[in-house]
């Protein structure tokens, strides 16, 4: 007698079919969570590195806000004369208008380490571009103007509160002149101080490619903004004085002045900076709302990577130099 | 079997990689805190150090008479730091006068580079103080990791009543930071002048004119 050769029915093959199935797809949606949450996790490490980066980049730059020249008669931080943290943009290219106060724009000034410092012997007047200095005191023999350089940013600035950027365009050192590449907005008497200075300000700037806002530095000059941090969708900065004192006078150097500014602005001290960085992929962002500054295409809660905003102070450490 | 190897070797690669994540993470995070916790304890030393500077001989200062109070030590050999690295102070000294370890040569100390631009008036650094932050101050405070080193300088200026003074601290994984100062002594203050802090200083106080981060 033949034994019935051992097999499957269909019916048995359709029900391990869907037996294997179900099972596989059950193993796969538990990992399905798991590569959204792990896919969460590296942005999320991208987003905490690129808020320490916003951090560190203006808290380094408020934290000198202010460092003055150590001249004589001139030594001392510079908000002893001008505003060293200004609320809205200042520099050679597209300042703002006096009187302007934004909350998501800041210029800081601060004078370098350096030996560029000088002070004018002759009355620079406005629209002159020939400014007449004196030997720069540690340069050596034979020479007058060491470290002044075509090029570099520098900063005169008077008692009477006026001052303006320039970038030395030449540097004549035999004839104690400096050539800059903008004529002077005001008349600077004898005595004015000329230094090297760094201009850092920052503010928020669309980015077609990305369709959202980047944080960028501009450096008082005729240079283009630089990026420094894609998805930033948030720039905040208040200053301890409420933002209508900054903005109603009384007006330094005068009020008819077109470079004028509010006195209030010497009475900062510190600066509270608030910065709101969102997911760089829109595949990690939900519906724009409360979480989300700008919409993105997430549907899954378990991938969604909410804006993170971070408050902190600064306190320049120039502007508070009196112990 | 194989559907379920399968899946615990995907699962299993997702959890290491978002462990490395994680722990790379909290590396990147715990540098970021120690470098900005390394400026403020360059600042506590010379803080700590400013009135002792200000009552102070500074021609004494300049030529290297240390502080008295502020050393763990005689002003050479290398310290152990709270990490178990070690630095040499000597070094310290070398590298803020030359960035570089070995002694200066003249040449080097009155070279104009973009740090030291202002050459045979470069600042001649000098150890002042230098010892861990933690024994520096009041012991119930803070356990504080920061080996701190103050060293002095004439002003590029060698004006009298100015001096440079530069705060370094040392801390874990490497971590430091540097602080630059230029402080003076008051002017001479009339009876019945202002002396608050929009004032110029108390008498024996000093007052500093510029404060500047190194990196």
């Amino acid at each position: 007698m033949r034994e019935q050769s051992a097999g499957f029915s269909l019916v048995e093959l359709t029900a391990a079919l869907a037996l294997t199935l179900g099972l596989t797809a059950a193993i796969f949606s538990l990992t399905q969570s798991s590569r959204a949450a792990s896919a969460v996790q590296s942005e999320a490490a991208d987003q905490q590195q690129r808020t320490r980066v916003a951090v560190d980049t203006i808290t380094r730059d408020l934290l000198m806000a202010g460092a003055g020249p150590y001249l004589p008669g001139h030594a001392g931080p510079l908000n002893g004369s001008i505003p060293a943290v200004l609320p809205f943009r200042r520099g050679t290219l597209a300042s703002d208008a006096a009187g302007t106060f934004k909350s998501d724009t800041i210029t800081v000034l601060s004078v370098p380490a350096t030996a560029a410092q000088t002070t004018l012997t002759a009355d620079l007047g406005a629209g002159s571009v020939t400014m007449e200095v004196a030997p720069v005191p540690t340069c050596a023999a034979g020479v007058n103007l060491c470290s002044f350089a075509p090029g570099m940013t520098v900063l005169a600035y008077g008692s009477n509160g006026a001052f303006q950027i320039f970038t030395v365009a030449d540097v004549l050192d035999g004839l104690l002149q400096l050539r800059t590449s903008a004529p002077s907005a005001a008349r600077y008497p004898v005595g004015t101080p000329v230094v090297e200075v760094r201009v850092h300000g920052y503010a928020l700037k669309l980015d077609a490619t990305t369709q959202s806002t980047q944080l960028i530095q501009y450096d008082g000059t005729d240079s283009a903004d630089v990026p420094v941090l894609d998805h930033v969708v948030g720039l905040a900065f208040d200053y301890g004085v409420r933002p209508v004192e900054l903005t109603d006078g009384p007006w330094r150097p005068d009020a008819a002045s077109a470079d004028r500014w509010d006195a209030d602005l010497l009475r900062i001290r510190t600066v509270g900076v608030t910065v709101r960085l969102e997911a760089a992929l829109p595949s990690m962002r939900g519906p724009a709302g409360v979480l989300f500054t700008n919409g993105g295409t997430a549907t899954n809660p378990h991938a969604w990577l909410p804006d993170q905003e971070i408050r902190f102070h600064v306190s320049p450490r120039n502007l508070s130099l009196r112990r | 079997m194989v559907v379920a190897l399968l899946a615990l070797s995907v699962l299993a690669a997702l959890g290491v990689a978002m462990l490395l994540t994680s722990s790379s993470d909290v590396a990147i995070a715990g540098a970021f805190r120690d470098q900005r916790s390394g400026i403020y304890a360059a600042d506590a030393i010379v803080a700590r150090a400013l009135d002792e500077i200000a009552a102070a001989d500074w021609a004494d200062l300049l030529s290297g008479a240390g502080s008295a109070a502020l050393v763990d030590g005689p002003p050479r050999g290398t310290r152990t730091l709270s990490d178990g690295s070690r630095i040499d102070l000597q070094q310290v000294v070398n590298m803020a006068n030359c960035q570089k370890a070995s002694a200066c040569t003249t040449a080097e100390l009155t070279a104009v580079t973009e740090r030291r631009p202002w050459g045979t008036s470069n600042p001649r650094w000098q150890l002042y103080a230098y010892g861990p932050l933690r024994s520096m101050l009041p012991s119930s405070v803070v356990d504080s990791p920061w080996y701190v080193v103050l060293l002095v300088a004439d002003d590029p200026l060698r004006a009298d009543d100015v001096i440079a003074l530069r705060g370094e601290a040392f801390g874990p994984r490497n971590a430091h930071a540097v602080t630059e100062l230029l402080a003076a002594r008051p002017p001479a203050i009339s009876s019945g002048a202002d002396t608050d802090y929009n004032g110029v200083g108390s008498p024996g106080s000093m007052i500093v004119l510029s404060w500047r981060e190194v990196r």
